[in-house]
């Protein structure tokens, strides 16, 4: 049984030597031979000029679609509006978003209520969605040209009607009116744009926020680079 | 004068005040498009670059398309940039505040609101004028338009708002510092021993450590490993703020056949003088797909080699 056993391992170390070693041999041969550029002798130039315009578009959705009722059955909100960027610009773009005034973007309408602006461990640095005894509004992004290593990634926003439930994206809140990148490219994009669609999210822990209506405006701004 | 050609001279009066005065005044335009709904607006030019003296003034055009479909108001502003700390982020809007290199004073949309039915574009001037005590040096601002939502748009839990921004690059002639340092030319992604064939990313970082934007632009070369080129891809010019790390990146691609071992030259003009940065960087190609089912094909032959000659061995004892 050793003997067999040796003796296959030897046959199979000896197989898988002289594939390598073809296959090596192979190798060589596609360096040797692969195909070279060759330059045109004495072209004959013809100079045509073409101007493209550096212009961009933004297309958002208006508002936020989705969107739970919250009360005493129900403790989160998940809601995603959608923004498509097209540019010609040969360095790209930018899109950002920031609140429309200074205080915490999710108001109430009818009262001097409001949601406070998701906190995050680290000031500024999105995570995964955890509140603890606050009623606190946030958002993430993801879209082909928002950075994962900073909101995560999903493909949707939905989460269940949690944003905890989207385990995937990482979230922070709103500072003010101060400009938030989601998404950047340093080409112009596609005739169809880039998406990037904005995911909002919304929790009351351990503390009960006042009935009410309460809305937020978000400013998305897209600027060339 | 009697009071039969009072009132005509009254109403004539009313008719060029009401009609006439506003276009002497005014130099915006509004005209209709042939334009398929897209749900957006369009802006125009995406930026404007402008050298001028202390003292003098000029006017550049900005238009804006309306492709919503519906008939919508706009709000132009004005806002200040300045570098992000994040290179890829590339300028940050400061909202209501100064920047150091403050366009504010120096920059005016000639309209502040306007509405624009489907299918119409409007054109207005920015006038932009620099004061004769102004220092050298750069200002640097965007003019932002952005769209009104609708009533019942406003009453939603969450609201988005538009704007799009035509950035504003001034340049106040007189004496500046200019340099910038290239500080990295890399593949882009994470550090790989090989690549596969097909599509390469080179990352650019230029400092500009002056006191005014550049504008640089160049080319990077790639060779192969016998020295003979096998393409390039141009660095479109592109603007580095002053006291900023740019970051740019370009993209080759090649749909030839790829092995070996490849250089990639930068040549990248710096956008003053005729300073230049050069860098290189090496890369490996190779087709691993391809050498793999290679490697596995020449196993199944050597199998089938040995299968069938133990075969006829035993077959012939």
């Amino acid at each position: 049984m050793k003997t067999i056993t040796k003796n296959f391992a030897k046959e199979t170390v000896a197989l898988l030597t002289v594939a390598a070693v073809l296959t090596m041999l192979v190798a060589g041969a596609m360096l040797a031979v692969q195909p070279m550029p060759v330059e045109a002798a004495n072209p004959d130039n013809i100079t045509v000029n073409l101007t493209v315009n550096s212009e961009i578009t933004l297309n958002c959705d208006t508002s936020a679609s989705g969107g739970e009722t919250l009360g005493l059955t129900n403790d989160t909100y998940t809601s995603s509006a959608n923004c498509n960027v097209i540019t010609s610009d040969s360095g790209g773009y930018t899109l950002t978003l920031a609140n429309d005034d200074a205080n915490d973007a999710m108001q109430s309408t009818t009262s001097a209520a409001f949601f406070t602006d998701y906190v995050a461990g680290t000031a500024g640095t999105p995570e995964s969605w955890s509140v603890t005894s606050a009623y606190e509004f946030g958002f993430s992004a993801f879209g082909d040209d928002t950075d994962t290593g900073t909101y995560g990634t999903d493909t949707d926003c939905d989460g269940s009607g949690d944003p905890a439930g989207n385990t995937s994206l990482l979230y922070r809140g709103f500072t003010g009116t101060t400009d938030i990148t989601v998404a950047n490219a340093s080409a112009p994009t596609n005739a169809s744009g880039t998406d990037t669609m904005i995911c909002f999210g919304a929790e009351q822990n351990g503390v009960q926020a006042p009935s009410g209506n309460y809305s937020a405006t978000i400013v998305a701004t897209a600027t060339t680079v | 004068m009697p009071q039969k050609k009072l009132i005509p001279a009254i109403v004539l009066a009313f008719l060029v005040g009401l009609f006439g005065l506003p276009g002497l005044v005014s130099a915006y335009s509004i005209e209709s498009v042939n334009v398929e709904p897209k749900g957006d607006f369009v802006l125009g030019p995406g930026k404007a670059v402008v050298s001028l003296a202390p003292g003098a003034s000029t006017t550049k055009e900005v238009y804006i398309i309306n492709r919503t479909g519906k008939t919508v108001s706009f709000d132009v502003a004005v806002e200040d940039f300045v570098a992000s700390d994040k290179p890829q982020q590339v300028i940050k809007l400061l909202g209501k505040e100064k920047s150091p290199h403050s366009i504010l004073e120096n920059i005016k949309p000639e309209i502040d609101h306007f509405t624009l039915k489907p299918d119409q574009k409007i054109i207005f001037d920015v006038n932009i004028s620099i004061p004769e005590t102004a220092e050298p040096g750069g200002r640097y601002g965007a003019v932002l338009v952005s769209n009104a939502p609708s009533q019942a748009e406003s009453q939603a839990q969450t609201t988005v708002v538009s704007r799009i921004g035509s950035l504003f690059l001034i340049r106040v002639e007189g004496p500046v510092e200019e340099s910038a340092k290239l500080t990295d030319f890399g593949m882009s992604g994470p550090d790989r021993f090989f690549y596969d064939p097909g599509r390469f990313g080179f990352e650019i970082l230029l400092e500009n450590t002056g006191s005014v934007h550049l504008i640089p632009y160049g080319e990077v070369t790639i060779t192969n490993m016998f020295g003979k080129a096998m393409g390039s891809v141009p660095v479109d010019a592109y603007f580095a703020l002053p006291d900023s790390v740019r970051y740019n990146k370009v993209v080759w691609t090649h749909d030839g056949f790829m092995i070996g071992r490849y250089t990639a030259e930068l040549t990248l003009h710096k956008g003053y003088g005729d300073e230049v940065a050069e860098a290189t960087l090496h890369f490996w190609v190779i087709p691993w797909k391809v050498l793999l089912a290679v490697f596995l094909l020449f196993i199944i032959l050597i199998i089938l080699y040995r299968f069938f000659t133990r075969k006829f061995e035993i077959k012939r004892r």
